[in-house]
Parts: structure tokens; sequence; C-alpha cells
């Protein structure tokens, strides 16, 4: 099965937020659209299906976390992000909430679970880490804008090619990221 | 035969790492150990070069004067000193020729020196005359920690390491 790479087009409005799902084969073929939406940091981010030439989205609005279950250890970990020991600002946990909530739409229930732990300068990591690959994120506190940057890095330790991000980055994971993963990820 | 201090460990050595465990917040069960946050010089680490004004060095011990079990008791010791519950270790094992091998292509002048301790309680410790250093893989500067060459390198080493089968009840 052939795998179908996902870019977001945010949007800004007001306190919502709205991201352009973008699936360039299967969506665009179907004259369909994926778009999720966020009021607020904190509130859950739901993803509508679309269909072009209608105004409004069809279907039912999903949770990306809709379809599969998560282990309830790894929900209840979710859930308490600004409880101790992970202890983190209620922006920075919504930030890691809605990072996760973006790689679960794109790579969907296969993902695996990631190692968290924090970094000595305060940031927090999510790591896959298996015999043929590495992969990690890391999301750092919020700057002085209110942004919670991220980089990320990718290593195939078969091949023994790598590639990252050369500058931290706001938003989505980065495309080439999420293919890295998702192909990593797909055996 | 004992290596001078800041001498080169001599070809053929082995070097422990103990990594305290205390910081995960979730592991799942297939995580597979070492990662490349395990050469990648801790804030202890970092202190230490500070505090004695050398060069930073990711803390190891030479295999042939220090046992795994001694490397943790070393470790637990300055917890302890520092007002610390000793955390949960992970030792590792990897040649220091591998070491160079890996470091050196990312920066010539990294090695694998002797550097026993000489703190004033520890230095009588068993084992604490294997304390080593590996200089090299420290950069100040926070962009050069997060260039991918840099997580590769580390990442390399990570894959070289092993965890020693003596020290599996640690």
């Amino acid at each position: 099965m052939g795998t179908t790479s996902l870019s977001f087009d945010r949007r800004e409005s007001g306190s919502s937020t709205a991201e352009q799902v973008a699936a360039p084969s299967l969506l665009a073929r179907m004259g369909a659209g994926l778009t999720m939406t966020r009021r607020g940091d904190d509130a859950e981010p739901q993803l509508r299906f679309t269909v072009r030439g209608q105004r409004d989205p069809v279907g039912s609005i999903l949770s990306p976390a809709h379809g599969s279950e998560e282990p309830e250890e790894w929900r209840v970990f979710l859930e308490r992000l600004e409880a101790p020991p992970v202890a983190l600002g209620r922006f920075h946990a919504g930030a890691f909430r809605a990072l996760w909530k973006h790689l679960r739409v794109a790579i969907g229930p296969r993902l695996p679970l990631p190692q968290v732990a924090p970094d000595d300068e305060g940031a927090l990591r999510l790591c896959w880490s298996r015999d043929q690959y590495y992969a990690e994120l890391v999301l750092h506190r919020p700057d002085d804008q209110e942004r919670c940057l991220h980089e990320w890095f990718f290593r195939d330790r078969v091949r023994d090619e790598h590639d990252g991000s050369k500058e931290p980055e706001t938003g989505a994971p980065a495309v080439r990221f999420l293919r890295l993963l998702e192909d990593a990820t797909a055996g | 035969m004992t290596t001078a201090a800041g001498q080169p460990l001599p070809a053929g050595a082995w070097v422990l790492r103990a990594l305290a465990v205390k910081d995960v917040f979730f592991e799942p069960p297939e995580h597979r150990t070492p990662t490349p946050d395990a050469f990648k010089p801790n804030s202890a680490d970092i202190k230490e070069g500070e505090r004695r004004g050398l060069p930073v060095g990711v803390s190891v011990f030479d295999r042939a004067r220090t046992t795994p079990e001694q490397a943790v008791a070393i470790r637990c010791w300055f917890a302890q000193k520092g007002g610390r519950d000793p955390p949960e270790y992970r030792v590792l094992e990897i040649a220091a020729d591998q070491v160079r091998d890996i470091a050196r292509a990312y920066n010539p002048d990294a090695d694998v020196i002797s550097d026993p301790i000489t703190d004033e309680g520890a230095r009588d410790l068993p084992g604490a005359d294997g304390h080593a250093a590996i200089r090299g893989l420290y950069q100040p500067d926070r962009k050069q920690r997060q260039s991918p060459d840099y997580k590769a390198m580390l990442d390399r080493l990570a894959g070289q390491a092993q965890h020693p089968p003596d020290a599996c009840s640690l």
C-alpha cells in the first residue's frame, strides 16, 4: 500500500486556528479535504472532512484519536502533563498535545508510542528508538513570542543516513519528518 | 598498568558509562536503549568541567580498573554528596577505539583520556582511579547541539554501546 503525505497550511482567526490538511494523492482525487480546527491552545483539535464545492463539512466531526484506542497509560500521561513530575506550563502542555495530535492524524494508529523525557534546557523530547531507526522531536519551552518551537531528527540506523531540521520550526511537524517516520513504521 | 591522568586510554580499552534514568517520563516497552542522549554531555559533566577549569568530558570508567557495580556506587556517592537520593542507573560499555573512530569523524580532537577522581572522600572509593573522560563531544553552541550531524554522531556512538552482561542487576 502506498503512503500519503500530509501538509498543513495554517490560518489563524481570532482565538481559533484552522490547519488545512492537504493529502495530495488520495484526497485530491476525491476532491476532498481535511481541516483540523482548534479553538484555543488547550482545546481538543477537531478534524473535519470536506468535499470541494460544499460549504459545510460533511460526515461526522472526528477527533484524530478516534478509530483506535490509545493505551490507557498514554492517555493518562497526556492528561497529566501539567502535574508533577512532568510539570509543564499550560501553554507548553497544550503545544505537546497538539503536536501529538498532528502525528496521530498524519501517521495513524500504527504510530508507536514515544519515549518522553526532558532535556537539560527545559524542552521535552519525544523519541522513537528501534533497531532500524531513531527519530525524535524536541519541543521547546514557549519563547518570548509564546511560540513552542520544535526540532526534528531522523536516522536510518541500517543505512547510516540521517536528516533533520536546520532551524527550529513552529506549527505542524515537517512533511519530511512525517514521511520518514511513516515509512519507518510502515513495516 | 595505570594510565597517567590526562593521557589517552590504551588501544583495546573499554569504558563504562553509568546513566541516571530518573528523568524519563514515559517509556514504551519496545523502546530500545541506548539513545543518542547517552553520550551527550549532561549537566553534571558540564558542571564538572567548569568547576575544574577543564574541557567538558563525558564521564566514563576504564573497564580494566572499575566494575559496573563500582561505577554505580561512585555515581551514587556523588548524588548523595549533592543532597539527592541516588537514582536508578543504567550501565553501558563501549570500546574506546570505537569512540575515537566515530567521534573524530566529527571532531578530530576527540579522545578518551584517564581522569582519576581526586575529590576528597571519593578518590579512595573502589574503582575511583579508573575514572576517565570522553573529550570532544561537548558542543557549547546550542544550534550545533541541535544539528543533525551532531545527533547522528551521538546515535552512532549509542549504536556501538551495549549493556554489560555483568550489570544486569543494577
